[in-house]
């Protein structure tokens, strides 16, 4: 339960972060943060008492039990690249931001679109 | 924000408004989450519904059924190899978005001088690159083959490889310029149009082996009715090994891609921005 | 055929987005004729599912020959068929007008042979996910098509250069936001339920006794595509996105991209999760936002002087409409929805075609620049005029017939919510009439002003063509289709739309 806890509140921190921040190179951030508490509450549901890593050592035929859970991990794998892939277009983004407007401060921004 | 340098007026924060909903919203977005946690299966029970419903079969029978002793790369590549599929189109689509952003924006469709403008030359550091990137090329390569047993796989290896070409574009400079600290090192690895065909290439190839499947009668990425001999699970164990390298190789010039064009676009990006604007707020 | 369709339908897009850009990047020559022809090929693919679907029911296909829920599956049913038709359709059109290339969007960069070729091959990434989208039945298999729509969309936002990175930035961080609230509440079904399978979860959920948990879930997942489809007050991406995109990427994605997450909406709230208590609540908020969003749209389209500003708002209204369908639920009303989004689609696309071409070529986007243009280009004016009426619901168009259907809905549900829907769509017609007479006034009864090149400009070049060629022949065709699709209501009623049985109706008639 506190590692649920603990993905509600990086999720919180990340979208508030997201909203709140004055700068889009930190709202990237935030958004980065936010990414990961998804990760975070996934691959904890993973987790069983007792089991070890799903990768099949010597021995005979393997008993649910003794393992974990690997789709979360699988899924995850996946967001992970999600979350990678566009981090580096925004990072992508706002290089081009910075260049044109000079500026990443978000009120700033707006004003010179005006 | 700190002080603003003087004759400038402070950055400006974020809108009052905007603030204040905020405020409310986010504490009860917390609190929200929080008590439909209370009620999920406890952590690390055994008897929940996700360790209980799917996953046996995961463990149990991946590996007659795929030939991969890690379960992880069995369900990934295999049971839901589609998923994979799209994960590698979500990377690539990052490389096309940056290419279009930043490098295809000028009139020269390939800058020359893809990488660092100021490669930090030095002795030193050429000598230890030359040691260490022939053995993490090489380990990138093991760490894709060798994911059927161990961690690892066509992501985890190609993001290796990447690394590696961003090494020596760190060290030696852009890959299609003279080496501005050692000319007399010899070009090595893609510059950004090969970076470019590499993950075009990744993406055909997983395409390719899917469509190969159904020309033999199976579903889209049906691996068994590949004719490469053996058993079921042996030539899924060999599709799937096909399938990480397209991966791989998707993902190796992706990375290469997005560091090439991020720097293209800094170099022409101009000075730093003034603290309220950006580059140390 | 029906064995092999499914697996061409998602594949196809996927091949051709590395197979273009790789052309460009091999051959530095143009890329047009194998990216047409893969959109056609596609089209096809997705007309032939349609056929099948329809003559023998629907299809249920293992990707990578493992049965769900352990594989994932796709699944083609009329519904899913229309919209990948309506998605591969207008992509078609997306495709042709890229050749017009930037054209003379203002801040554009230059365009090269390669830099179009990656702008083709994103296109196509962009249909590949929204295809991926409408044909999965898996709930995390969504998000990563959701991920790929939205990258590629981007990408083709911010080709625009200028206003339009900051617009596509914007866009990132508000879908990015949706996609992270869709995943968390797949986390919760995942935990609850232990599937990801949406026919597995539809038959595992009213077994599940953790309410709060489950609300949470619904709500998260109602919320992360709630933004995606722009359902107001979630909407705020959506106005600076279509304006400043370039006119083909515009005219694509205010056609289909905000549906196609109305479309998994549909899908989830009405059938995977309506046998929650919370999906019927979710549902009934979402007619009620749907409500607002309508009249907000309306007032706010009418309120714009910019000609895209005002159609982005309109489009907003639209989508307000289309979830008022999806909250009331009924078969009637899911129809009228449908109805809409196909008539909205083309239309729209029509309207955003014309109005980019117009602004470019025009360099003009306000009522001024338009005035007279009637008279100098009566074809392509006249298609917009028919899209625009097919907007406000004047019949035989297609906007009257599905502003019909949701109001016929809007009577048989009755009460509260369903007097405020009925007065919602009178209102949105009163107002769209009020901003797209503006425009055809001036469009056919004033002279023109002087615009720029009215009459070639001093330096005697030839007069600018009102639209270039690879807008007009979209912008005329979809104005056919949306005339076709009003005169043919009927047919393409009974035979076209499908028969919507809600998911609640399916569990109950399941459970003995």
């Amino acid at each position: 339960m506190t590692i649920y806890a603990f993905a509600a509140a990086l999720f919180t921190l990340g979208i508030a972060g997201m909203a709140l921040l004055p700068n889009l190179l930190r709202k990237l951030l935030a958004m980065n943060v936010m990414q990961v508490a998804v990760i975070v509450f996934f691959v904890s549901l993973a987790f069983k008492d007792g089991a070890t890593v799903p990768i099949l050592g010597q021995g005979g035929a393997p008993r649910a039990a003794e393992f974990m859970n690997p789709l979360p991990h699988t899924l995850m794998l996946t967001a992970i690249v999600v979350s990678v892939s566009t981090t580096g277009l925004a990072l992508g983004l706002l290089v081009r931001i910075r260049s044109r407007f000079r500026t990443l401060n978000e009120q700033r921004l707006l004003d010179r679109l005006r | 924000m700190g002080t603003a340098p003087p004759g400038r007026p402070p950055a400006p924060g974020t809108p009052r408004v905007r603030r204040l909903l905020g405020a409310a919203a986010f504490p009860a977005l917390f609190v929200g989450l929080v008590v439909g946690m209370t009620q999920l299966p406890e952590f690390g029970d055994p008897a929940s519904p996700a360790s209980t419903h799917l996953s046996p079969r995961f463990i149990e029978d991946a590996a007659a059924e795929t030939g991969a002793a890690n379960m992880v790369t069995a369900v990934l590549a295999d049971y839901r190899g589609y998923d994979t599929l799209g994960e590698a189109a979500v990377i690539f689509a990052a490389g096309l978005g940056c290419l279009v952003i930043l490098a295809a924006a000028g009139a020269r469709p390939d800058p020359p001088g893809a990488g660092m403008s100021h490669p930090f030359g030095s002795v030193v550091l050429d000598a230890a690159t030359r040691i260490l990137v022939p053995v993490v090329l090489l380990f990138a390569v093991y760490v894709l083959i060798h994911g059927h047993v161990s961690p690892g796989g066509g992501f985890q290896g190609g993001v290796l490889f990447g690394s590696g070409l961003i090494m020596m574009r760190l060290v030696w400079g852009p890959a299609h310029e003279g080496r501005a600290h050692q000319p007399a090192v010899p070009a090595f690895g893609p510059g950004l149009r090969g970076s470019l065909v590499l993950a075009c290439a990744g993406i055909l190839a997983y395409v390719g082996i899917g469509l190969a499947a159904m020309a033999f009668g199976g579903e889209f990425l049906n691996y068994g009715t590949l004719p490469l001999g053996g058993d079921p699970a042996h030539v899924r164990e060999l599709a799937t090994l096909g399938i990480e390298a397209a991966v791989f190789l998707t993902v190796a010039g992706t990375v290469a891609v997005l560091f090439d064009t991020i720097s293209i676009g800094m170099r022409e990006s101009g000075a730093p921005l003034p603290p309220g604007d950006g580059d140390s707020a | 055929m029906r064995d092999v369709l499914p697996g061409l339908l998602v594949a196809l897009p996927l091949l051709g987005a590395a197979l273009v850009p790789l052309l460009a990047a091999l051959s530095r020559r143009t890329t047009r004729v194998p990216a047409l022809a893969l959109h056609a090929a596609i089209l096809a693919a997705a007309l032939g599912l349609f056929g099948s679907v329809a003559a023998a029911g629907p299809i249920r296909y293992a990707v990578g020959g493992w049965p769900g829920p352990w594989g994932i599956e796709l699944w083609f049913d009329g519904l899913s068929t229309l919209i990948a038709v309506l998605v591969a359709g207008i992509a078609c059109f997306a495709a042709f007008a890229q050749t017009f290339g930037p054209g003379r969007d203002e801040a554009a960069p230059a365009s090269t042979p390669l830099r179009e070729g990656l702008l083709r091959g994103a296109l196509l990434l962009l249909v590949g996910g929204l295809l991926g989208i409408v044909a999965t039945r898996d709930v995390f298999n969504l998000f990563v098509f959701l991920e790929i729509s939205s990258l590629a969309a981007y990408t083709l936002v911010a080709s625009g250069g200028g206003r339009a990175t900051v617009a596509a930035f914007r866009y990132l961080l508000a879908g990015t936001a949706a996609g992270s609230l869709y995943l968390f509440g797949v986390g919760f079904l995942y935990a609850l339920t232990g599937t990801l399978n949406m026919d597995d979860l539809a038959a595992r959920l009213p077994s599940v006794e953790a309410d709060a948990a489950l609300t949470v879930a619904v709500v998260l997942i109602a919320v992360g595509l709630s933004i995606k489809a722009a359902l107001f007050p979630l909407h705020g991406w959506l106005p600076d996105t279509y304006v400043y995109s370039p006119t083909p990427t515009a005219g694509f994605i205010a056609a289909v991209m905000a549906k196609v997450s109305a479309y998994a909406l549909l899908r989830l709230l009405g059938e995977v999760l309506a046998g929650t208590a919370a999906g019927a609540v979710v549902l009934d908020i979402t007619l009620w936002l749907g409500v607002a969003g309508v009249v907000a749209g309306g007032i706010l389209a009418v309120a714009q002087r910019a000609i895209t500003r005002m159609l982005a708002w309109s489009s907003i209204s639209a989508m307000g409409m289309i979830l008022i369908g999806v909250g009331m639920g009924s078969a009637l009303a899911i129809t009228g929805a449908l109805f809409h989004m196909a008539a909205h689609a083309l239309a729209k696309g029509c309207l955003f075609f014309g109005a980019g071409g117009i602004r470019a070529s025009r360099r003009g986007d306000d009522v001024e620049g338009w005035a007279g243009l009637g008279a100098r280009a009566p074809w392509t004016l006249a298609a917009l005029t028919v899209a625009a009426l097919s907007m406000i619901g004047i019949p035989p168009t297609a906007g009257f017939f599905s502003k019909y259907y949701l109001l016929s809905a809007s009577i048989t549900t009755g009460g509260p919510a369903g007097i405020a829907a009925f007065a919602a769509i009178i209102l949105s017609s009163l107002l769209a009439t009020v901003y797209f007479l503006r425009v055809l006034e001036a469009v056919w009864f004033r002279t023109p002003g002087d615009a720029p090149d009215a009459s070639g400009d001093s330096a005697g070049r030839q007069p600018v063509p009102v639209l270039p060629r690879p807008l007009a022949v979209p912008v005329v065709a979809l104005a056919v289709l949306v005339l076709l699709t009003g005169i043919f209501a009927r047919p393409f009623e009974r035979h076209v739309l499908p028969d919507w049985e809600s998911g609640t109706a399916r569990i109950t008639a399941e459970a003995p």
